[in-house]
């Protein structure tokens, strides 16, 4: 699992996809001292239990599966989330390089189709601009 | 997460992969693995479990199946690639030519390895040397 501080910055600013977080024993988290881990299955309980406060020092670090969860199926397409990534890359050369894991090449992926953002080094900002 | 039966059943099935999470002699524990890490899944008798730190590695007479992430079944075949990008590509290449539509990501990275590293094929049941 990718716990480098550039996939922890990346998935921070993604606010589009903290925000669809339902948490799950399992999903890795990085809270606000600065550890990744994963959440037990008691760690889920107290969450649902005091949500708002949690979501004040716990982030979600996605896995890969659940960024594929992300993309949108295209239809007559097999692999689905395979083939539109890889197509996406061959479109997006010079920036998919700049992608050092394969999570962040999904969160890359997904934050681009889905919500048409690019990662500027520090933050998300529009395609548009 | 692919917590699927036919993920398990691969994943059993594949013993050089299974090998990275059996019982070792440096084990601080009798009958259980200490190669387990928090945040691996593993399967018990259809079930399926993830490891967190505050709970224990399961024991080796339940027989648990390790079911690696993506992520994890990547570590073993990045090396073979110059960077991330021709990874993805050549993963994509082989799920044009071999793979099935039905495969799970995991399924598709298990088959991938199998294929490229043990010259390996799964037949539905088995893994099967080509």
């Amino acid at each position: 699992m990718d716990s480098s501080m550039r996939y922890i910055a990346m998935c921070l600013r993604a606010t589009q996809i903290q925000e669809i977080w339902k948490p799950e024993a399992g999903d890795f988290v990085w809270d606000n001292a600065g550890s990744v881990y994963p959440l037990s299955a008691n760690n889920v309980k107290y969450y649902h239990k005091d949500k708002e406060r949690i979501n004040k020092f716990l982030n979600w670090m996605p896995r890969q599966d659940q960024l594929q969860d992300m993309v949108k199926p295209e239809p007559e397409c097999a692999f689905n989330h395979v083939g539109q990534l890889v197509r996406w890359i061959d479109k997006n050369v010079s920036y998919a390089c700049s992608v050092m894991t394969m999570e962040q090449l999904w969160l890359t992926f997904v934050m681009s189709k889905n919500y048409d953002k690019k990662w500027e080094g520090e933050k998300w900002v529009s395609m548009q601009s | 997460m692919d917590k699927s039966i036919e993920y398990a059943q691969m994943c059993a099935s594949a013993e050089e992969i299974q090998i990275f999470r059996a019982v070792n002699e440096n084990s601080d524990q009798e009958g259980v693995s200490d190669a387990w890490e928090a945040g691996d899944f593993y399967s018990v008798k259809m079930r399926v479990f993830t490891i967190s730190e505050d709970e224990d590695n399961p024991p080796a007479f339940l027989n648990p199946v390790w079911l690696p992430r993506q992520d994890q079944l990547q570590d073993y075949i990045v090396k073979e690639y110059v960077s991330v990008r021709k990874m993805m590509v050549a993963f994509g290449q082989y799920c044009e030519d071999y793979g099935d539509i039905k495969f799970s990501g995991e399924q598709l990275w298990l088959s991938f390895i199998m294929k490229n590293l043990y010259n390996k094929e799964w037949d539905g049941v088995e893994w099967i040397a080509q």
